[in-house]
């Protein structure tokens, strides 16, 4: 897959993952690879743009012992995977439309 | 590789990075470990193998690295940094500095190809296309001179549909003694070097592209990386170890020099013409013929494929290794044949000519392949 597709792709993964509730790096990488193939190391620009964006927050909780950090939507976040649905509408059509050219 | 060792290397590849951003970065990864380790129930040394190469997973985290504001005019200028056109807008760009004021260039992109050849004695040009899909951010800072394309919003995510519309190109003109090291990356787009000589290394990675490096010098490492399509290296110098790998596609070397060579492809042919090394030598694919001529180290030479022949003209090492299956092992082995002491098998009635081979000398040579012949002669030896 294009590369700047899938990381279109891989951020509206995350967005919805986190709909579902707040989680962290480990379990957002595993969560998405549910749906598409990525490496966990994948997962971090994803994560650092989204939140540079301010479509996700993060905070640290303890765990075991230690600090984990866990990721937040936030109502960018929210809007921004709304946009995703309407921008892959117009992209279904394009494919579509190419997918009947090339028969 | 244990947690800490990770860390600490991966630190090493962090290196120059803005400490907080790398800093996050550790913390994130020091995390991931341990949590994947409970959730598998594995070790974090499983673990951190299944992480991938440390290079990777750093090239990756740069990618974060904030988009660096333009040098300051003072700074700028201090640096001999000049523009060609008005930064904001859309064209193409050129951006002229001082080569003895840069010793680190890193360029990446995507979907555009990258050319490197050599320009000024003193002078570094680099020239760029700006436009709607591709917005850059350049930086010269502490001798790192940086040109780093935007990621795309999603909003932009249809660009990709355009990349055939365009013919945009990044062209990096140096030295031809650059007293730097060089990282280019783009993807789907082809990358070629020529005629420099690098004072360190030099990366280049792409994808579903060729690349094509011809006559450089590097005294650090040479990599180049790309996939689905062809790579080819031809008088190149390298002091450092010299890695190159491709995929499903055809990757050749002619006339190269390393510490180290190892080269790579798949469900491809790979072809070596006069390669020299003072380290071990790696010729490897899939499904694809492998051809070597002139290849000569003091260590070892391994070659391996599958499903395929594998060629051999006058190569020389102390351990020979050249493993297939389905294909044939031919060709000459420079020395005498009581050099070497020989383990051959060519299974499923293949002919081995080796297999009455009696002598025991200390060089190794390890021949196998299945469902075809081995063929193999010792250029001094008259009795072939």
């Amino acid at each position: 897959m294009d590369a700047q597709l899938k990381r279109g792709v891989i951020e509206a993964c995350v967005l919805k993952l986190l709909i579902a509730g707040d989680s962290y790096g480990y379990a957002l990488s595993r969560d998405a690879a549910q749906v598409i193939t990525l490496s966990e190391s994948t997962l971090y620009p994803v994560l650092k743009r989204l939140e540079a964006a301010g479509q996700v927050e993060s905070y640290a909780r303890e765990y075991g012992g230690r600090l984990r950090r866990y990721y937040h939507i936030t109502d960018k976040g929210r809007l921004a995977m709304e946009d995703f649905l309407l921008e892959w509408a117009e992209i279904t059509k394009v494919y579509d439309f190419v997918r009947e050219g090339s028969r | 590789m244990n947690h800490s060792e990770f860390l600490e290397s991966l630190s090493r590849a962090l290196e120059g990075m803005r400490e907080q951003d790398k800093q996050d970065a550790l913390s994130y990864f020091d995390e991931l470990i341990s949590d994947k380790a409970l959730d598998q129930g594995c070790s974090e040394e499983e673990a951190i193998a299944d992480l991938g190469p440390i290079e990777e997973i750093a090239a990756s985290i740069r990618q974060t690295e904030p988009a660096s504001q333009a040098p300051q005019a003072g700074k700028a200028s201090e640096q001999g940094v000049s523009r060609g056109t008005d930064e904001s807008g859309f064209g193409i760009k050129t951006i002229t500095a001082k080569a003895a004021s840069v010793h680190n260039v890193v360029i990446q992109t995507a979907n555009v190809p990258i050319e490197l050849e050599p320009g000024s004695d003193d002078e570094i040009i680099l020239e760029y296309t700006q436009d709607a899909y591709d917005i850059y951010d350049f930086s010269l800072q502490d001798g790192a001179m940086r040109l780093i394309r935007r990621p795309n919003e999603p909003l932009h995510m249809l660009g990709f549909f355009f990349q055939y519309r365009r013919s945009s190109r990044i062209k990096l003109m140096v030295p031809a003694e650059f007293a730097a090291s060089c990282e280019l990356s783009t993807s789907n787009s082809a990358i070629t070097a020529r005629d420099v000589s690098f004072w360190s290394w030099l990366k280049c990675k792409t994808s579903n592209s060729a690349i094509r490096l011809e006559r450089l010098k590097a005294q650090g490492d040479l990599t180049a990386k790309t996939s689905n399509s062809s790579c080819t290296l031809e008088n190149l110098l390298v002091s450092g170890k010299l890695q190159a790998g491709t995929s499903n596609s055809h990757l050749s070397a002619r006339e190269v020099q390393a510490a180290e060579i190892s080269l790579t492809t798949s469900n491809a042919s790979l072809s070596a013409r006069h390669l020299q090394s003072q380290g071990p030598i790696t010729l490897e694919s899939r499904n694809g013929r492998l051809e070597a001529e002139m290849i000569k180290t003091p260590e070892d030479l391994t070659m391996h494929t599958s499903n395929a022949r594998i060629s051999v003209q006058a190569i020389a090492s102390p351990n020979i290794q050249l493993i297939t299956s389905n294909g044939s092992v031919e060709g000459n082995i420079l020395g005498m044949a009581s050099e070497y002491s020989v383990t051959s098998h060519a299974s499923s009635g293949g002919r081995d000519n080796l297999s009455s081979h009696t002598f025991h000398g200390p060089k190794r040579l390890e021949v196998k392949t299945s469902n075809a012949s081995i063929q193999l002669r010792f250029t001094q030896d008259s009795k072939g």
